[in-house]
């Protein structure tokens, strides 16, 4: 599976990786630190990606398996005194553990039903979190005030240990376009009931790439919570962290392995741009950009891009379909 | 003593549910004859509480007068919306309504939070300050008018739509679109008047919303949920399924506040909800169009 992975990468995405590593060695202080949240965002919303991207299912609340890995890794390094790496194991694992057993009943839900399903179930379980501690007595979420970590290392470690969850997202995305289970997810996504007569087992790829995809945000949920080193239900599971990764995925390009990692690239930018004192402007644009690369370019950045060189060297336009089956540009 | 508790939980769930029924009717009717799920839902609301809000505080307009403005506006913006975006998605795969509408949403709260910060506002209406006792049961006047007007608003939908030559009209689009061009109905008509309708109630109920509790720019995605919550608990593109989605979930919020933990009602809304979707789809009465 690795070393199909790392196969099904083309040499210059490859290149751009192993460029990124050696980054910190001539960049530090604040373009490192924006670096390292590109890294974080590409890596959730490429995580989520192959959820709505590749089996086609809209999760609303990709915050859910975000905050159990954000509040896994808080509760093991600050009660059982874990060091981060294993407590960020340990995190992936409940994550998948949680999306194993949630999967089976959330996936019986189609359409607007998933979507509102799993929102009602990250806003569910941030409620949980909120409120808890003091319904049971017992100090263990922190209620609204939260945990504060243990104090995290520099910011060149939170670069590598991004860089290389991003990569192992994308690695996963390419891989996913080659397998046999990609296969089987782009064959339900586009007709679930076609793919089910064809014999792809339908509920358990589902489950499968659920698991997966949780898996890996909650990756990124743990590492957050230890760079920010305090964490509470209503932050870790804040709506508008659903929105950017929404965003990121649709304006990057759904079902595409590199289209997170542009979107991710490109909001952060503007968000960088247009600054603090602009949060509101922010937002705004985001919604605007979610809407209009819904009706008029479902298939994103990359897609369109694809799409212009697919005419460049064809010299017709054999663009790839876009996600949701409508031909590209 | 116990059973007064009781009582008045139940008494405060059902009129929490007439609001939810109000909140959720128009979700209801956009499934029903668009087949969309409009995640803005909740901004219509947020932005008619916010309207009556500023009728009343900036020239003292009353509150029920400024629902009938609210209603107004909203139905307005969501014909306008239907005509010039979302004609658009009648068709496409649902990933595209969803999306766009999620994206608009995000839009109307955030230039609501430009506008207005991100305070609470409340609105203190002099006449309905008092309350209804009976032993030790207490009924709010306010909350109790805001149920009632809520119901009364879902009545006159389901009239507009039984009764009437436009809801006959709405009925058949929704139906079979292309049988009812052919008898002289332009659905593109019909669609934005529906998204209207279903806006400007949205609109109204975020007027009653604001009889009885606070409100601020990010209200609509919490009112997207209890919408959806109270049309799903109910049966999904059955009308008169909010009234009793709304009441199960608004006396599922209150027993638990009152018997568990005030902070926990939320949580048991979307647990309610989660529930309902994956065990009952087609409602509690079974009567929706999921089976």
């Amino acid at each position: 599976m690795l070393a199909g992975a790392v196969r099904a990468i083309p040499l210059p995405v490859l290149a751009a990786g192993l460029v990124l590593a050696l980054v910190p060695l001539w960049v530090n202080g604040y373009p490192l630190r924006l670096l390292t949240l590109m890294f974080q965002w590409a890596a959730m919303a490429g995580a989520w990606n192959l959820v709505a991207g590749y089996a086609g299912a809209l999760d609303l609340g990709p915050t859910a398996p975000y905050g159990v890995g954000a509040f896994t890794v808080a509760i093991l390094m600050t009660r059982l005194g874990w060091p981060f790496l294993p407590s960020l194991l340990a995190a992936a694992l409940v994550a998948a553990l949680v999306a194993y057993i949630v999967g089976k009943p959330t996936f019986r839900l189609r359409g607007p039903y998933f979507a509102v399903g799993t929102l009602a179930l990250a806003e569910a379980l941030k409620e949980f979190l909120l409120s808890f501690d003091r319904f049971a007595g017992v100090r263990l979420f922190g209620g609204s005030a939260g945990i504060s970590l243990p104090l995290a290392p520099g910011a060149e470690f939170f670069y590598y240990v991004l860089l290389a969850i991003m990569s192992v997202v994308v690695a996963a995305s390419y891989a996913l376009e080659r397998s046999k289970f990609g296969y089987g997810l782009k064959a339900l996504r586009d007709s679930e009931a076609a793919a089910a007569a064809a014999g792809v087992p339908v509920a358990a790829l589902k489950r499968r790439v659920y698991m997966l995809s949780s898996s890996f945000l909650a990756l990124v949920g743990g590492t957050a919570a230890y760079w920010i080193g305090y964490i509470n239900g209503a932050d870790s599971l804040a709506a508008t962290l659903i929105l950017q990764t929404i965003a990121m995925a649709v304006i990057g390009g759904l079902g595409t392995p590199l289209g997170p990692v542009v979107g991710a690239a490109v909001l952060v930018g503007v968000q960088d741009w247009l600054g603090a004192t602009f949060v509101y402007d922010y937002l705004l644009l985001l919604g605007l950009f979610i809407t209009l690369a819904a009706l008029f370019f479902p298939q994103g950045v990359v897609g369109l891009l694809q799409a212009a060189y697919g005419r460049v060297r064809s010299g017709a336009a054999s663009g790839r379909r876009g996600w949701d089956g409508r031909g590209a540009a | 003593m116990d059973g007064w508790v009781l009582l008045q939980a139940i008494v405060n769930g059902l009129m929490l549910g007439g609001v939810y029924a109000a909140a959720g009717v128009g979700l209801s009717l956009m499934f029903g004859v668009m087949g969309i799920i409009n995640v803005a839902h909740g901004e219509f609301i947020m932005l008619g509480a916010f309207a009556t809000y500023w009728l009343a505080v900036s020239y003292g307009v009353d509150p029920f007068l400024g629902l009938v403005v609210s209603f107004g506006l909203m139905f307005g913006l969501g014909y306008v919306l239907q005509r010039l975006v979302l004609y658009r998605v009648v068709g496409t795969p649902e990933t595209v309504p969803l999306l766009a509408t999620f994206g608009l949403g995000i839009v109307m709260s955030s230039i609501a939070l430009r506008l207005w910060s991100a305070d609470y506002r409340v609105l203190d209406v002099d006449y309905l300050l008092g309350a209804y006792i009976a032993g030790f049961l207490i009924v709010p006047l306010n909350r109790l008018a805001a149920a009632l007007g809520a119901w009364l608003l879902v009545l006159l939908l389901y009239l507009l739509l039984e009764k009437t030559e436009l809801g006959r009209a709405i009925r058949a689009t929704a139906q079979d679109a292309e049988t009812a061009s052919l008898f002289g109905i332009n659905p593109g008509v019909i669609y934005a008047l529906t998204f209207g309708l279903a806006a400007g109630i949205s609109g109204a109920a975020g007027s009653l919303v604001l009889l009885f509790d606070v409100i601020n720019p990010y209200m609509g995605l919490l009112y997207t949920l209890f919408a959806f919550a109270t049309v799903v608990i109910g049966g999904t593109g059955y009308i008169p399924g909010v009234f009793w989605g709304g009441i199960a979930l608004g006396v599922v919020q209150s027993l638990t506040e009152t018997y568990l933990e005030a902070g926990l009602s939320l949580f048991m809304a979307f647990l309610a909800l989660y529930l309902v979707l994956v065990f009952r789809p087609a409602g509690l009465l079974g009567r929706g169009r999921l089976g």
